[in-house]
């Protein structure tokens, strides 16, 4: 690999690019307006309530900082690991990175009850709480992950940019550990309070991060008309697969380790078997649809040479996350709390009694806008700054490949 | 890149500027004064609540006393009205011995909802009472998701006409406050318990657990008294008989 | 016209530059009437007006941490002891120019987000008063129309639904 790798920005005139540009920025707008509307009446306009105090906004706001700390894995394998076929592809890996961060943040902040406290929050921080350590995960990883971009893409400074990435692996696995500890240091629930949710988070952010990544660079280079060869996306849908195969193998142990004990046999049923919206998500939308039909497409020897099989693979599992992040949410709240072993509870206040729970339009909207504002980041990113390889193609990526055999790797159709 | 003075200014040079402006910016946050003033409670006193729910039977006077004491009013949106007290019915499925006890804030000694609260809003008092500053309150809903009892409410909409001594307002986090204005007034009894003396129940004592010559203190010696949820080590203020 | 590097362009550029802010500035000073300030209960303020006009907020902002945390109450600065003397029982502080605070805090924007938990009128009930020592005391003639707390919740029928009947 003797060529350094050249990066350009888009040429972004196209009525396309304009066209998703006004796509995102309503987006956004929705994201807005529900934020002002939750904020002027009060979060009685959604779903949410004392019983699912937690809603479909977390979810999204969530999947997109467990994907962000997960899109920034090539640019880790290159930097951290020594890949150099992925270094090309380092600085869209942190653009991505950055993004989702604060599409997932802004979700987060403006579903606040008090959004306006947001200096109060940057002030006063209780370091017992994983909450408070959170901000300063989230923020440090974003200016870190600035700085590593700086190092990536400014010459003078290249030679620090493994330090840099070093230093943003390790954080970034710090802050999906305590995103997943947000939930598994919660003794309330019997959903929660397991410590394998971490390393279940970080395996989740693998395989989210990687999917979004794929889909992204899928969407950049086709509509770009800019050459993206068959090597570089042969090498990252395997990885995506065995990423899928890691967050099912840590939902497994969870589930089995939970279905040991007695006392969770409830909440197992609740989620797996008996409890409505619940099981279908899981089996169905978290299982199969998110697990099973992704690993088997991206494995398949023939199929996951087609992109649009990848480019599927990819939307399944992101639509596999959010189902699991739903079931993982707002089924840990709906099971009632075992207050009173062994007895039938009821009160006023919705003891003992599954809590129903309905999103509402405003908080899709809010979860919409947030998504909104992390792509409108990367379209702009990569329209105005170097950020997108010119060429991926095989013999770019790869000078060798051509030397060895051949064994039919051309580029199988679209 | 040498170029005449005039020229515009590159990418390269507006993203740093912009950078080191903002970064300058950012630096700082906050001093957060500390002012000890010498605090108002007693001092070594544990408030805490004892009660028999072998006595409550069908009665909501503490709930009633509680929520008109407060100024807590529903909205006729049963899911996302406060409630700071309930009553709990329980029943045995296997005997089917069945009664009710009143639930509301543990006030324990190791509050998860202290633990969670990325402010530091959710607290514990010197003299044991679980509060929420809702001057720091951020409305994250973090405490409630951690809360064992369920004790906690948000507010979701817009309140006027609060009772002056218990503010309560959108987008923040409250709960039972050990009707911690009266404490502070000097007057040694809550709206529950008070309620349920004059109702003639006599389920709820209020006093000091630390104070072994306290009416609470003597009961729970001859009596005993259990927590919910004890099995979580949280120590609460509150206790029960007949669980 | 005014880029370049001629003297005389220099010296426009000054002039211009320079002399916009200043054409501003003499638009200002025009003074606006603040809005009157209210009658106020009670025999004093707890502070002289002149400390009680600049420090009110550094007062309330930082007192009301000892008063919450660490139950270190203060009658003097008490935060309802201010609205039962200087807040009209019909007051609203939605209502600018009825209310004390609000019509200060309007006229200046400066925002204060107070009410949105706090009462902003003196209380209905009078044994809940404050300890301010200025206070009106309680035989003070309070609105004759204010209806007691317990029946604004009669009203609104907050009480739990009835317990299922036993087996």
């Amino acid at each position: 690999m003797t060529a350094k790798p050249q990066l350009r920005a888009l040429e972004g005139r196209s009525g396309g690019y304009y066209g998703l540009l006004g796509i995102l920025v309503v987006a956004i707008g929705l994201g807005l307006l529900a934020a002002v509307l939750k904020s002027t009446h009060g979060h009685h306009i959604t779903g949410m309530d004392n019983q699912i105090v937690w809603g479909l906004p977390h979810v999204f706001a969530i999947f997109l900082i467990v994907a962000a700390s997960g899109a920034l894995n090539v640019a880790s394998i290159a930097s951290v690991f020594g890949r150099t076929i992925y270094k090309p592809l380092a600085p869209l890996s942190g653009l991505l990175a950055v993004a989702l961060l604060a599409g997932g943040l802004a979700i987060l902040v403006l579903d606040l009850g008090r959004p306006d406290r947001l200096v109060v929050a940057m002030t006063h921080y209780n370091f017992k709480s994983i909450f408070a350590w959170n901000i300063f995960l989230y923020t440090g990883f974003m200016a870190i992950v600035l700085v590593y971009l700086w190092f990536l893409m400014e010459r003078r400074m290249n030679g620090y940019a493994p330090a840099a990435g070093m230093l943003a692996f390790v954080w970034r696995l710090i802050l999906t550990t305590g995103t997943g500890a947000i939930f598994g240091f919660l003794v309330a629930r019997e959903a929660y309070d397991a410590a394998i949710l971490a390393p279940l988070f970080i395996a989740m952010s693998f395989a989210f991060g990687l999917a979004v990544f794929l889909l992204i660079t899928l969407a950049a280079y086709r509509w770009s008309e800019r050459p993206l060869g068959d090597l570089i996306l042969h090498r990252l849908k395997n990885l995506l697969g065995i990423f899928v195969a890691a967050v099912l193998y840590f939902v497994a142990v969870y589930h089995l380790t939970n279905l040991y004990a007695t006392r969770l046999h409830g909440v197992e049923a609740f989620l797996l078997l008996g409890g409505g919206v619940y099981p279908l998500l899981f089996w169905v939308g978290q299982i199969v649809l998110g697990s099973l039909l992704p690993l088997a497409l991206l494995f398949h020897p023939v199929w996951s040479r087609s992109r649009k099989v990848i480019a599927t693979a990819s939307a399944l599992v992101i639509l596999g996350g959010l189902a699991q992040l739903y079931v993982i949410i707002i089924g840990g709240q709906a099971y009632p709390m075992d207050m009173f072993p062994g007895l039938e509870v009821s009160s006023s206040f919705h003891d003992g009694v599954v809590a129903p729970y309905t999103p509402t339009l405003v908080e899709f909207l809010l979860g919409i806008g947030g998504v909104g504002l992390a792509l409108f980041l990367v379209v702009v990113a990569i329209r105005f700054l170097h950020f997108l390889p010119v060429s991926l193609a095989d013999h770019k990526v790869d000078p060798h490949h051509a030397t060895r055999a051949d064994t039919g790797t051309a580029s199988a159709g679209t | 890149m040498s170029q005449k003075t005039s020229a515009p200014l590159s990418r390269r040079q507006f993203i740093t500027g912009a950078a080191a402006a903002v970064a300058s910016v950012t630096v700082a946050p906050g001093v957060f004064l500390m002012r000890p003033a010498e605090a108002g409670t007693a001092e070594g006193v544990r408030w805490g609540l004892l009660i028999d729910s072998n006595r409550c039977g069908d009665c909501n006077a503490c709930v009633t006393a509680c929520h008109e004491e407060n100024g807590v009013r529903g909205m006729d949106r049963p899911r996302t009205d406060a409630q700071w007290i309930r009553k709990v019915e329980l029943r045995d499925p296997e005997t089917g011995y069945s009664h009710s006890l009143p639930v509301m804030c543990q006030h324990c000694e190791h509050p998860p909802c202290e633990d969670v609260c990325p402010t530091g809003a959710s607290f514990r008092r010197a003299d044991g009472i679980v509060l929420v500053n809702k001057h720091t309150c951020i409305g994250c809903r973090y405490c409630m998701m951690a809360c064992p009892y369920k004790a906690r409410s948000f507010i979701h909409e817009t309140l006027t006409d609060q009772a002056a001594h218990a503010p309560r307002g959108k987008g923040t986090v409250e709960s039972c406050t050990l009707c911690v204005h009266r404490i502070d007034r000097g007057e040694r009894t809550t709206a529950c318990v008070e309620a349920c003396h004059e109702q003639g129940n006599g389920a709820m004592i209020f006093g000091d657990l630390n104070d072994p010559d306290s009416a609470i203190s003597r009961e729970l010696a001859e009596h005993g008294g259990t927590a919910i949820r004890a099995d979580l080590g949280l120590n609460p203020g509150v206790r029960y008989q007949g669980i | 016209m005014l880029r370049g590097k001629s003297p005389a362009r220099a010296a426009s550029r000054w002039l211009v530059l320079g002399a916009l802010p200043l054409l501003f500035l003499t638009a200002c000073g025009g003074s606006v009437e603040p809005p009157p300030m209210m009658e106020a209960r009670g025999d004093q303020c707890v502070e002289p007006l002149d400390v009680i006009r600049k420090d009110h907020g550094k007062l309330l902002m930082h007192e009301r941490d000892d008063a919450v945390i660490r139950a270190a109450r203060n009658p003097d600065h008490s935060f309802v002891g201010c609205i039962d003397c200087h807040v009209a029982t019909e007051a609203r502080h939605t209502e600018p120019e009825t209310h004390f605070c609000a019509s200060c805090h309007t006229f200046n924007a400066v925002r204060v987000d107070c009410f949105q938990c706090h009462r902003d009128r003196p209380s209905e009930s009078e044994y809940l008063h404050t300890l301010n020592p200025h206070a009106p005391g309680v035989d003070f003639a309070w609105d004759t129309d204010h209806r007691g707390v317990a029946a604004n919740l009669a009203e609104v029928d907050l009480l739990p639904p009835p317990e299922a009947p036993k087996p």
